[in-house]
């Protein structure tokens, strides 16, 4: 656990950098800082492991003020990986990822385990790039290994200044998910400094947001965005915050169990009797024995026709449906590019389980915070 | 489709290893001319290769080593080789062969010579001993008419009234005119006299067997006359020892590599006074080493291992190459004489190049040594959070030394300090601090700020930052100003000869003042080729010391 207690930090030019922080990270949680440039979040990181001092106040780690350690000491039980890597260029990767462990004096043989497994852990192969120097990996590459120096002697916190801030956009989402299946395994005390608010939702389990060194608000993702304590918040996380919170509910917490549907055995009166019964224009056709989703069937075609075979629309289930583990936002975006009023949805074996509707989408937005329950269970 | 792809890369693999067979071809050319040459003269001895008996004088403190074999010629360059023109000479003929010319002086009784190629007559008219008058000849004859080489294989007999008959078993007489002399004339020393102006084989004596104090050159015998109560059987075994040691400028021959690589420069007679390979071996050993250089590399390298020492031997046997011409004497002599037609000698009196050589590099390597301990503490220091104020003032002194010329330095020193090695050192070290220190300033400023950054937040030490981060990174542009400031220094030592402090700078010096262009080169040329070989030495020493990882371009 780490805690800002009241904490300032005063440049020596008298500019207050940090001014009366007060915030916990729970053990095992992420911390997300977050907020404009030059909002103090990097400095607010660095007084954790006194890479800068602080002014006033304090900063508590499980209990004990931060001072009472050497800075050394202190620094070789946190983690710290930042933007620029900053990886030795003239030690190959292994001896990189070795640094804390032999600063700590661990056995050459322990070491080796230690360097392989994060290497592996982080995507890296240990007997491919083990031996080479940083700059004969990617920065994509170099990244992953800053990570893994990062963890090098299992520290029980890790402090990240914008870790994937300097590679392209897709290599940073690949990287995002990959560090949240590796926390999910060693479940760190994480304090991400970020200046992006996509990462910030995505990575966080709770999201500091800073204001000129002042903590404005310090919320889990869902309830920054579903309730932004003033105008700042607002603008900062976006216009799209709506878009966004869908982004963070799942297909399956979203949608309703019960909607119109036939079997493609059915007759013609029966379909006709169903629309009647749901008040519904159309319906969805499902195979009778294993419900698997075939097409849909409108109300104007019935007339038409003598069967339901002849009346459905026949559809494989991917085009016009979404699968259980999709987010709401997934939904909403087949929603918008069909013109049903329900976009239905499927498990794994393409049985229709439910759909999602627009205006049920609209109510779970308004809703003041989804309980935590409702997030979509992307840390599996 | 995929074996097409992995074809070039083993392509590369198997590509010969050219330069490894390039110098191995080299070595079996050096070793099959050395070979040829042993071939050609092992049988025969030098000049300077005795074998005698020694004698005792009882009651008399009195050696006398009497020759069984050889002569006690020194001094003895054969200039040309000749075969003996044939004829009928009488005394004073104008166009007299050499070796007529010799036998006249050698005894005024003769009046008619006749060479023959295998026989030379002599024919005199006074009533000496016919025996005296041979035994008195011999020495010219043996020592002005060789065959082939020069060893004796002339049969005297005296085969009629007046006439001694001087043959050859070989083809025919040669002759060769020696400079400068034989012990042709019996000399007697004492040992103070032999020390100063004895002759070369007397100095050499005297300076080695320390009992010794009078001596008596004879063309086939040394009378030595030793201290009362020197033990005697040491004595004749160090003597012993001392005359075999003993080899005259004439055997001084020329390393074999001159032969094969500028065999154009080498007078045709030294030529055949050549030990081969055991004179040839610096370059025979160079070529060999590039051989395990090359083929190191081709091995080595291609597995991307560290190569270390690969560029020690390197290093090494470039210095071997070097070291075979600085310690050279007969090519220096040869090189300048090419250069500057004259028949003065052209060798430094003061000493030979090794010697110069070695004062100077002594010279180069003390201030180095200075300059670099205290430009990187400097350095270091400056670049610490603590020290950092100091900046500007540490680059002002060190531009300052830089500036002011050394000459100045040496000169405000020496009423200060005197003459000698000192002044010269310390400006040297002045003069050679910049590069140095600026290179460690710049070298730990390359360092870019997020690494150290992420060193401190490993939890390194100020210490371990600097030792395990900024140093390493730094090394080639510290290694770089190191080499800079050596390679100034070679040529700022040359000044050092003007406070007294030897080195290259002397025959430079004596040859401004004397005017003699060739003493000038004699301290130039290996001056300049120092500073091409400590150059590449420590551009070689760069490369090792740079850590791999900083190697690889991005
Ligand atoms: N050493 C320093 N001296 C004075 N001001 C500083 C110093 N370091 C940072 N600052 C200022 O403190 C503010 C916060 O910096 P920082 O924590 O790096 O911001 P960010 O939130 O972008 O990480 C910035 O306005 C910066 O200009
Ligand atoms: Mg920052």
């Amino acid at each position: 656990m780490i805690e800002f207690k009241d904490v300032i930090k005063e440049y020596p030019n008298g500019f207050r950098a940090v001014d009366d922080l007060n915030l916990t990270v729970r053990d095992g949680e992420i911390c997300v800082l977050i907020g404009p440039s030059g909002c103090g979040k990097t400095t607010a990181l660095r007084m954790v492991n006194r890479l800068i001092d602080v002014t006033r106040g304090e900063i508590l780690i499980d209990g004990q003020p931060n001072d009472e350690f050497e800075p050394e000491v202190l620094r070789r039980q946190i983690g710290y990986a930042i933007q620029q890597i900053g990886l030795l260029p003239h030690m190959t990767i292994r001896d990189n990822v070795a640094i804390v462990p032999r600063l700590l004096d661990w056995d050459e043989e322990r070491i080796r385990q230690r360097v392989d497994l994060l290497l592996d852990m982080v995507g890296i192969d240990p007997s491919i790039h083990g031996d080479k120097y940083p700059r004969q990996l990617s920065g994509g590459q170099q990244q992953r290994v800053g990570v893994a120096r990062a963890l090098g002697a299992d520290p029980p916190i890790m402090l990240m200044d914008e870790p994937f801030g300097a590679v392209d956009p897709i290599t940073r989402a690949i990287l995002q998910e990959e560090f949240l299946q590796i926390q999910q395994e060693v479940s760190k005390t994480i304090i991400f400094v970020t200046h992006d608010i996509d990462e910030a939702i995505y990575m966080g389990d709770r999201i500091a947001l800073l204001r000129a060194g002042r903590l404005v608000q310090y919320d889990t993702p869902d309830d920054l965005l579903a309730m932004p304590r003033d105008d700042f918040v607002r603008e900062f996380v976006g216009a799209d915050r709506s878009l966004k919170r869908l982004h963070l509910i799942s297909v399956k917490d979203s949608m309703m169990n019960n909607v119109p549907c036939c079997d493609h055995d059915a007759s013609l009166e029966e379909v006709a009797a169903c629309l009647q019964r749901r008040q519904s224009d159309s319906a969805f056709v499902v195979d009778a024995s294993s419900g698997v989703l075939l097409g849909w069937v409108e109300r104007a075609d019935l007339a038409e026709s003598r069967s339901l075979a002849e009346a459905m629309h026949h559809a494989p289930a991917g085009s016009i449906a979404v699968p259980e583990d999709a987010t709401a936002r997934e939904a909403l975006s087949v929603l918008l590019s069909h013109s049903f009023d329900l976009t239905p949805v499927i498990d794994a074996e393409g049985v229709l389980t439910g759909g999602v509707s627009i205006q049920r989408l609209q109510d779970l937005v308004e809703a003041p915070g989804i309980h935590a329950a409702a997030q979509p269970e992307r840390r599996r | 489709m995929s074996e097409a792809k992995t074809m070039p890369a083993a392509d590369a693999g198997r590509r010969l290893p050219y330069g490894a067979l390039f110098w191995l071809l080299a070595t079996l050319l050096i070793f099959v001319v050395g070979q040829q040459t042993v071939t050609l003269h092992d049988q025969e001895k030098f000049i300077g290769d005795f074998d005698f008996s020694v004698e005792h004088v009882e009651g008399e403190n009195r050696l006398i080593l009497n020759l069984t074999a050889g002569t006690f010629a020194y001094g003895v360059t054969p200039e040309v080789i000749l075969p003996t023109p044939t004829g009928s000479f009488s005394r004073g003929d104008v166009d007299a062969p050499q070796v007529a010319d010799v036998l006249f002086d050698a005894l005024e009784s003769i009046t008619d010579i006749s060479i023959e190629a295998q026989t030379i007559t002599v024919v005199y008219d006074n009533d000496m001993e016919a025996e005296q008058i041979r035994s008195r000849l011999r020495r010219p004859v043996n020592n002005s008419v060789v065959n082939d080489r020069n060893t004796i294989t002339a049969e005297v007999s005296q085969s009629a009234e007046k006439t001694i008959l001087f043959s050859t078993s070989e083809d025919h007489f040669l002759y060769a005119q020696y400079q400068p002399a034989l012990v042709d004339s019996i000399e007697d020393y004492d040992s103070r006299a032999a020390a100063e102006a004895g002759s070369d084989l007397a100095r050499f004596i005297v300076g080695e067997a320390r009992a010794v104090q009078s001596l008596r050159l004879e063309p086939t015998r040394l009378v030595v006359g030793y201290a009362e109560g020197a033990a005697l059987e040491p004595l004749a075994r160090n003597l012993r020892e001392i005359l075999n040691d003993f080899h005259p400028r004439a055997s001084l021959a020329p390393k074999l590599w001159l032969l094969t690589i500028a065999p154009e420069i080498v007078p045709p007679m030294l030529a055949i006074a050549v030990e081969p390979l055991e004179t040839g071996l610096p370059l025979f050993l160079f070529t060999l080493l590039m051989v395990a250089v090359e083929g190191g590399i081709y091995f080595v390298a291609r597995e991307g291992k560290k190569n270390l020492l690969i560029h020690l031997v390197h290093i090494l046997s470039v210095f071997l190459l070097f070291w075979s011409i600085f310690g050279h004497e007969p090519l220096w002599d040869a090189i300048l004489h090419a250069i500057f037609p004259t028949s003065a000698p052209l060798v430094h009196p003061q000493g030979p190049v090794i010697d110069f050589s070695a004062q100077h590099l002594e010279l180069v390597f003390t201030s180095s040594i200075y300059i670099i301990s205290a430009g990187l503490f400097l350095g270091v220091m400056v670049t610490r959070e603590n020290f950092r104020e100091f900046l500007p003032l540490v680059n002002n002194l060190v531009n300052g030394g830089q500036t002011v010329p050394t000459l100045a330095i040496v000169a405000i020193m020496a009423p200060i300090i005197g003459l000698g090695f000192l002044p010269a050192l310390v400006a040297l070290i002045a003069y050679g601090l910049l590069p140095v220190v600026r290179n460690t300033i710049a070298g730990i400023e390359s360092v870019s700020v997020s690494i150290v950054d992420s060193a401190r937040g490993m939890g390194m030490t100020s210490q371990q930052i600097l030792l395990r981060t900024e140093m390493p990174i730094a090394s080639r542009i510290i290694m770089a100003g190191i080499r800079t400031s050596m390679v100034i220094n070679i040529g700022t030592a040359t000044l050092g000869a003007f406070v007294g402090s030897g080195g290259l700078g002397i025959p430079i010096a004596s040859g401004l003042s004397m005017t003699v262009d060739a003493f000038i080169l004699l301290g130039a040329i290996p001056a300049a080729l120092l500073a091409i070989l400590t150059d590449y030495v420590l551009g070689r020493l760069e490369v090792v010391l740079t850590p791999r990882g900083l190697l690889i371009e991005t």
